[in-house]
């Protein structure tokens, strides 16, 4: 199916796992998401598994296409060459690259990129584990810097528990059916720190350390904006606790609604005394 | 096997529904839209924390999935929420301290005993959970506790 109008509204900070189809699926899914990066101006950056039949139908499907292409807005390459390239796969070296694609579209004037980033072509070639793993680590990426992803993986292809490790690494994903958000999680930076939007659970929680990672090193004080988050589960909290803990003797503050608050005291936020838990409204 | 005799019904169903991985968020949502209704905004959001809780649990350790009851029961909400997973040991149903910051799991079941009464039955063909809310603005005794140790909280 097309999964683009389950993903309107695509924004900063997104990072989605979504169940798209190699071929004609993906090839609907890139229309919408070229039209709608482009429309808004950002650098669109698609690495896909076939990439020249992607180009064709684009130039087919979307007028705009062939001259954002020609300008440099849009770029279409192999997944092997962005995921791969001679070094083979390390997640800290697609880390950096992203963190300087990101660099990039910010030099030739765009406010921010959409990638479109598929890798499931790489498999089996690069073990499932350490795809996930990528896609846990490259949260920090999307956590901080105007940039957002859609990650097409084919539940059939990959297999229903690696579909489950994939979408539980990611902040959003689709249902496999692709008709519904599960669970949407994402990030945005503030000049203090980070502000998390939307909700938290056992389907994406395993990206929150993540997520919270993209500030955590930082010197001197940070400050966590839980007050968009309308669910968040203990152990999304518990992970809040443990950043605070880490920096000690860094000072972090919280600032989120009574109820989170409460629950922060009830996990023993009290005790650790770099913490300052603040009640910044109910969303 | 701890044991208790579900009730009744006091009035019609809020909600009943199946669920699983994926459609357990919405099963939440949903939870949350009708305890809102019913409930203090606090008291509603302590009591879907817990529920979303046990129905993790049940995703995650009961099979895949289970099925939910919500229903209004004189001052309080009402939720049982059923798996059919190989059961659950006494002592993961009353943790008799929070798990620490460094435990990997264990927090969820301890969490909702400090929002809400919980009480289980369990064997090896499923478990059942039955959750109720506060009555009115009633504060659960795990938050008073926690508020009096803590009473620095800003």
């Amino acid at each position: 199916m097309d999964v683009s109008a389950t993903l309107a509204g695509l924004r900063f900070g997104d990072h989605v796992c979504a169940p798209i189809r190699q071929g004609r699926e993906l090839h609907a899914f890139a229309v919408a998401f070229a039209r709608d990066g482009l429309q808004a101006g950002h650098k669109v950056f698609m690495a896909v598994t076939h990439p020249a039949p992607l180009r064709e139908h684009l130039a087919d499907r979307l007028p705009t296409a062939a001259g954002a292409v020609t300008a440099g807005q849009m770029e279409i390459i192999d997944s092997r060459d962005n995921y791969l390239g001679s070094g083979g796969f390390s997640p800290d070296r697609l880390i950096d690259r992203f963190h300087g694609l990101v660099d990039a579209a910010h030099r030739d004037g765009y406010p921010g990129l959409w990638v479109l980033g598929d890798l499931s072509g790489l498999i089996p070639d690069v073990p499932t584990e350490a795809i996930v793993d990528y896609e846990a680590r490259v949260n920090r990426v999307y956590a901080q810097r105007s940039a957002l992803a859609v990650c097409p993986y084919p539940p059939e292809v990959v297999g229903d528990q690696a579909w489950q490790q994939l979408a539980a690494a990611h902040p959003c994903a689709l249902t496999t059916s692709g008709d519904a958000v599960v669970c949407r999680l994402r990030s945005e930076p503030t000049p203090a720190g980070l502000r998390l939007v939307g909700e938290a659970d056992l389907t994406n929680h395993a990206a929150v350390p993540h997520l919270l990672s993209a500030v955590a090193g930082r010197r001197g004080g940070i400050e966590l904006d839980l007050t968009a988050m309308t669910y968040a589960d203990t152990a999304s909290l518990v992970e809040v606790l443990r950043t605070a803990t880490a920096r000690a003797p860094r000072p972090t503050t919280v600032t989120c609604n009574s109820h989170h608050a409460r629950v922060l005291t009830l996990l023993g936020a009290p005790a650790i005394p770099t913490l300052t838990v603040t009640t910044g409204g109910r969303q | 096997m701890t044991r208790y005799q579900p009730q009744p019904a006091a009035q019609p169903d809020l909600l009943a529904v199946d669920f699983t991985l994926e459609t357990a968020a919405a099963v939440r949502r949903a939870v949350a839209s009708c305890t809102r209704r019913h409930l203090p905004a606090d008291a509603a959001d302590g009591f879907v924390l817990a529920i979303g809780e046990i129905i993790a649990n049940a995703v995650v350790h009961g099979g895949g999935g289970g099925s939910l009851r919500l229903w209004r029961g004189g001052e309080a909400v009402h939720c049982q929420v059923r798996d059919q997973g190989a059961g659950i040991a006494a002592h993961h149903m009353r943790p008799e301290r929070p798990p620490s910051v460094t435990a990997c799991s264990g927090r969820g079941i301890w969490m909702a005993h400090q929002l809400c009464s919980v009480a289980f039955t369990t064997g090896p063909r499923g478990t059942t959970v039955r959750l109720t809310s506060a009555a009115c603005a009633a504060q659960p005794a795990g938050v008073r506790a926690a508020r009096a140790q803590h009473a620095g909280l800003n």
